[in-house]
């Protein structure tokens, strides 16, 4: 298949569902099984705090991910007694999250265990290069939750897999619809080189950018104070970069109260975006722009025709139209298997 | 008491506790939980054991990367006490607190090996030899920090195990067999090991006491401490200064200017000088390193004689609590009474007075000054007492704040020649730049007296 290619040039990947049974868990041990073959050293982690894993509600069974020999996984302490794999135990984290404490262990052999590793960005990337660096490992893959998109931000996964699926809508126009507002935020086109070299080292705070370049402090803390900003202030500027959350009422704000052609909005990167798709589709309607300094790798999109209800959809066509609209490879990795 | 409860005395201990660069965040646990001593077998035990390891290790810098080499072992030692409970009840430890305890003798085995590279002594480190432990538990010899239950434990585990990797998919009657033979293995495991128990025991404390040791001797060269002499009945130091405020000073560029001072018992000792002279410096010094020698920390000071105490009191600053409706005068009154009584009831103590009924009328302030003093005379206490009254007809030791001259503060202590405290206030506020027809008048007040 070929987005395993792609994978190959990553350290690290993020499998994201854009709703629960769109087969992420398929796709997770797709790539695991593909990923093996190449005698690639890899570990697997999930964030263990998707709603799925401790499914009390649907009471629908936790999904166990198939590892082979060699895969390197993060899980808690409660979930390795209950795993199906021969493994040895070389790690076992200081701090103590709500499932406990996490535990590192190699496979030493096929079986099955349920992921549930370090929850918090910095704790999973500090996994993450504890991986690269002691055990000299190529790729880590993190399963991760649409609740937690932070996750897959490019500052903790350079590389991410969305899946989707009639789970989250029976029409598929609708649902290719919902699925192309996700992947068009995640492909958001990078700021110029200039503008990423001035902002490179702001860490907080809101910035406006002159037509000179000229970087000038707002001086306000965040998004949700953007009324008290002087429309003339806005009005010397040509972007305005904001170091946390994008919100509707900001660019509310901005739509009302200065000329938006050519604006250049600029946020951190698409985990960031906490506007609705309409406002947004509103101010970049009357000319304006969102750039991101960091951006995702998106390397494919899987789907999943089948609802838990028990509706499929036509497969073909669902993979054809997604295909056209969001112009990213789209796979149905259970129909088509996908051996070679 | 707690050294955890010292933290946020007054003294600035914190200060020093916080600067101690462990490596185990355990250690940390340890010291936070060391309880306060006053028996001088403890202290002087702490003591010897810690220059010992300084001379050996620290003081030349000969062992700078052996140091760091043992500090990054250090650093993977985890508090494992409930794992050990667990075993010595009899419980069957699973792969994880198995681990566990594999690396806590691995830890504990390199550790070992790289000291007696050094070919020096180290016997009073306790170190425990946990090789029985590691071969148990590392039975093909990889000394590797992993574990899981290996095939060499039993051959018929290993026998299904061959069969398990032979397979392309995931056999689940195989797998129970396995489990089955491999909780057997941990079960015959923890029987083993439980002989080894109270070994595990000490290992684990004797890694986090060199932790500790490694510590406070790093500290001791770091800021310049000393190793003091334990006396009986004084309290003398040379040299002393406070490495927070000295810390804070020298980031402005100027040196802290230590002093000399000795504290005996039954004689109180008054300090007058000007304001600004440092003498609540010199008390918070004084409770800061009676503190670090009751927990076996380096001393401030350039050499140190000091005695061991049952409690330290320093009494300092603005105590007002509106919500208990005490004025500062009372909230003071009320926590010097407090000294009173425990000096009363026999107790040893250190008590840092500082300006006592300084926010009263002089006249009664001087009386009630004069009284305390006498109140504390023939005590077997050590009592300090700083004060801008004029306390006549009192018997005490008096020193006084060298003070002003030739333009700069010199803030060494001196034997006072009269009982008249210092007239400097007026001097002291002129050179603070503030409003000059205040200070004019205030000084034509003065001298019309």
């Amino acid at each position: 298949m070929p987005f395993v290619q792609e994978i190959l040039k990553c350290r690290s990947l993020s499998i994201v569902g854009l709703e629960k049974n769109t087969g992420k868990t398929e796709c997770f041990n797709y790539l695991i099984k593909r990923l093996s073959n190449k005698s690639l050293s890899i570990a697997v982690t999930s964030i263990g705090l998707d709603g799925e894993r401790i499914d009390s509600v649907t009471g629908t069974k936790k999904p166990e991910i198939y590892l082979r020999e060699g895969i390197f996984f993060a899980t808690s302490e409660k979930l390795y007694k209950q795993r199906k794999i021969l493994s040895e135990v070389v790690g076992i984290s200081d701090s103590t999250g709500s499932l406990g404490r996490i535990i590192t262990a190699r496979a030493l052999a096929c079986g099955k265990v349920m992921l549930a590793g370090p929850t918090g960005t910095s704790d999973l990337k500090q996994w993450m290069e504890e991986m690269r660096i002691k055990y000299k490992l190529s790729l880590c893959i993190v399963d991760g939750a649409l609740s937690r998109m932070s996750l897959a931000s490019p500052t903790v996964s350079e590389a991410m897999i969305l899946t989707t699926g009639a789970s989250l809508s029976l029409n598929i126009n609708h649902l290719v619809q919902k699925t192309g507002r996700l992947v068009d935020l995640v492909r958001l086109p990078l700021t110029s080189a200039n503008t990423f070299a001035t902002l490179e080292n702001v860490h907080s705070g809101i910035w406006g950018i002159t037509k000179d370049s000229e970087l000038i402090n707002l001086k306000i803390s965040s998004a949700l104070e953007i009324e008290q900003v002087e429309t003339v202030i806005l009005q010397t500027m040509v972007a305005v970069f904001i170091s946390g959350a994008l919100t509707d009422r900001f660019l509310n704000v901005l739509i009302n109260r200065i000329n938006v052609d050519g604006f250049e909005l600029i946020v951190r990167d698409f985990t960031k975006i906490f506007a609705d798709h309409r406002t947004i589709f509103n101010f970049q309607r009357r000319g304006g722009k969102i750039r991101v300094l960091q951006r995702s790798n998106l390397i494919a999109v899987c789907v999943n025709p089948a609802s838990p209800t028990g509706a499929v959809l036509n497969s073909e066509l669902l993979c054809s139209e997604l295909e056209n609209e969001i112009k990213v490879p789209v796979y149905d990795i259970i129909k088509d298997g996908y051996e070679a | 008491m707690k050294l955890r409860s010292f933290l946020d005395s007054q003294s600035g201990f914190r200060y020093i506790v916080e600067r101690l660069s462990l490596s185990s965040s355990y250690s940390r646990q340890v010291v936070m939980d060391t309880p306060f001593t006053s028996t001088i077998k403890d202290i002087k035990a702490g003591y010897e054991d810690l220059s010992m390891f300084y001379r050996q290790f620290i003081e030349k810098g000969k062992f700078q990367f052996t140091i760091l080499a043992i500090q990054e072992k250090l650093s993977l030692v985890k508090d494992i006490r409930g794992s050990i409970s667990r075993l010595e009840r009899g419980i069957i430890l699973d792969d994880v607190e198995l681990f566990e305890i594999k690396s806590l003798a691995l830890v504990s085995e390199d550790i070992r090996h790289i000291f007696i590279e050094t070919g020096l002594n180290i016997e009073y480190l306790n170190l425990c030899d946990l090789s029985s432990v590691l071969d148990i538990l590392d039975p093909e010899g990889n000394r590797i920090n992993s574990f899981y239950v290996y095939e060499a434990y039993s051959e018929e585990l290993s026998r299904i195990r061959k069969e398990l990797k032979s397979l392309e998919v995931f056999n689940e009657d195989l797998h129970y067999r396995a489990s089955i033979i491999e909780e057997k293995v941990r079960k015959e495991l923890c029987g083993r090991l439980n002989v080894d128990v109270k070994t595990i025991r000490n290992a684990l404390s004797a890694l986090t006491n060199l932790d500790i040791i490694i510590a406070k001797a790093l500290q001791i060269k770091e800021l310049k401490l000393t190793f003091p002499v334990i006396s009986k009945k004084e309290l003398s130091y040379t040299g002393l200064f406070n490495p927070e405020v000295s810390d804070n000073i020298s980031n402005d560029g100027r040196d802290f200017q230590s002093i000399d001072i000795l504290v005996e018992n039954y004689k109180p000792l008054l300090i007058t000088g000007a304001n600004m002279g440092g003498k609540s410096v010199t008390l918070k010094t004084l409770a800061l390193s009676q503190l670090l020698f009751h927990f076996s920390f380096g001393i401030p000071a350039t050499s140190a004689s000091i005695s061991a105490v049952n409690d330290v009191f320093l009494i300092s600053g603005d105590y007002q609590d509106i919500s208990k409706g005490l004025s500062s005068f009372a909230s003071e009154m009320i926590k010097i009474d407090e000294v009173i009584k425990v000096i009363s009831s026999g107790k040893r103590v250190l008590a840092l007075i500082d300006e006592p009924a300084g926010t009263t009328n002089p006249s009664e302030g001087t009386a009630l000054v004069s009284a305390l003093l006498h109140r504390l005379t023939d005590k077997d206490s050590f009592i300090v007492i700083t004060t801008h009254y004029n306390v006549d007809n009192i018997d005490c030791k008096r020193l006084r704040v060298k003070g002003y001259c030739e333009g700069k503060m010199d803030y060494s202590l001196v034997a006072a020649e009269s009982n008249e405290a210092p007239r400097e206030a007026i001097k002291i506020a002129r050179s603070l730049k503030i409003d000059e027809s205040w200070i004019n008048e205030a000084e034509y007040i003065v001298n019309q007296r």
